[in-house]
């Protein structure tokens, strides 16, 4: 298992948290009357459908993406920050990594159902959760010195 | 035995390809919309090319391996997603079906709230049919940053479920001389 106090860790764990404060940006910049802010949402508009009566209201305004997608990165960000205490877990996952799909079945069973705001939230932060883990323990093995010694030479 | 990993551009180039040309694709590219799948897919195809290719007697792809295959999946992706995206973006606008509404920016230009710089930029994108260096630039780099971020993730997703065997938490090092690492 990796160390949570690793840099790369932290890069990770600020990477996420700006991220969640991006898709915050547009509803609040929307608030706040601020001129083209529809231009924040266009920003986002490749990565979903920002339909708003599927998104999460923020300040009177839609989340740049929907509930389903805001819940899936607010999950990885919990993963990463709750993984570094649930070591059996952790463990678990890494020697069968396809337990990812259990953790996504309640959002395939959220798509198939009727489903409400909280159920997409709640099943797409599910279905990203085991994911932090795998993504942490990957930038973990990035060997930076070699690129570095190459660069030298 | 030859301990050489296969390369990874191959599979990178077909998933980069894959990911590039089907978000930028009228109606296809709404698959996107469905929490970035064809990115996401890009990404696991890659990996499931590189598997395919994957000698059993190698130690398991490590998910760092995965995550490079993933970026540079992305990379070539975000290229091909721009270089496919802009052209057809232009073509919508012109007729009024693109993502950005001309009238929408027009009206904006009479905006007293606007800065004079800003209002500059638009009357230049205006003119320009949304094609200035200005755009072409920041789409590249949205498209190359969605691309990069969630082709890594779908390549490491895809070694989680398609590798038979648990993937080594970090890359194996081999003894003695190192063979030139992937590609």
């Amino acid at each position: 298992m990796p160390s949570s106090r690793s840099w790369r860790y932290w890069i990770l764990v600020t990477g996420s948290t700006l991220w969640l404060v991006l898709l915050l940006a547009p509803p609040w910049l929307s608030s706040r009357g601020v001129p083209l802010s529809d231009f924040s949402y266009d920003c986002f508009a490749s990565l979903c459908h920002q339909l708003p009566e599927r998104s999460i209201q923020v300040w009177g305004n839609p989340v740049a993406v929907c509930a389903r997608c805001s819940g899936l990165y607010f999950g990885f960000l919990i993963g990463l920050l709750i993984f570094p205490s649930l070591r059996t877990l952790s463990r678990q996952i890494l020697a069968r990594p396809r337990l990812l799909i259990l953790f996504a079945f309640p959002m395939a069973l959220d798509l198939l159902l009727t489903n409400s705001a909280a159920s997409r939230f709640l099943s797409g932060a599910a279905a990203s959760f085991p994911v932090a883990l795998l993504v942490w323990v990957a930038i973990e093995g990035l060997q930076l010195r070699p690129l570095l010694r190459r660069k030298e030479v | 035995m030859n301990e050489q990993k296969p390369p990874i551009v191959i599979p990178a180039l077909i998933g980069g390809v894959f990911l590039g040309v089907t978000s930028a694709l009228p109606l296809i590219e709404f698959i996107n919309c469905a929490c970035c799948a064809l990115v996401i897919g890009g990404g696991v195809l890659a990996s499931v090319l590189y598997l395919r290719d994957y000698p059993d007697y190698l130690p398991p792809i490590s998910y760092t391996d995965a995550a490079v295959l993933g970026l540079l999946t992305g990379v070539i992706g975000g290229f091909i997603w721009t270089m496919v995206d802009l052209p057809l973006e232009f073509f919508k606008m012109q007729i009024g079906m693109g993502m950005m509404d001309i009238s929408e920016l027009s009206e904006a230009l009479d905006d007293p709230r606007i800065p004079p710089a800003l209002q500059t930029f638009l009357a230049d994108f205006i003119a320009h049919g949304g094609m200035t260096p200005g755009v072409i630039i920041f789409s590249f780099i949205m498209n190359l940053m969605f691309s990069v971020i969630f082709a890594t993730i779908g390549a490491i997703i895809g070694i989680a479920i398609f590798q038979k065997r648990p993937a080594a938490s970090v890359p194996p090092t081999a003894p003695g001389p190192q063979p030139p690492v992937m590609g």
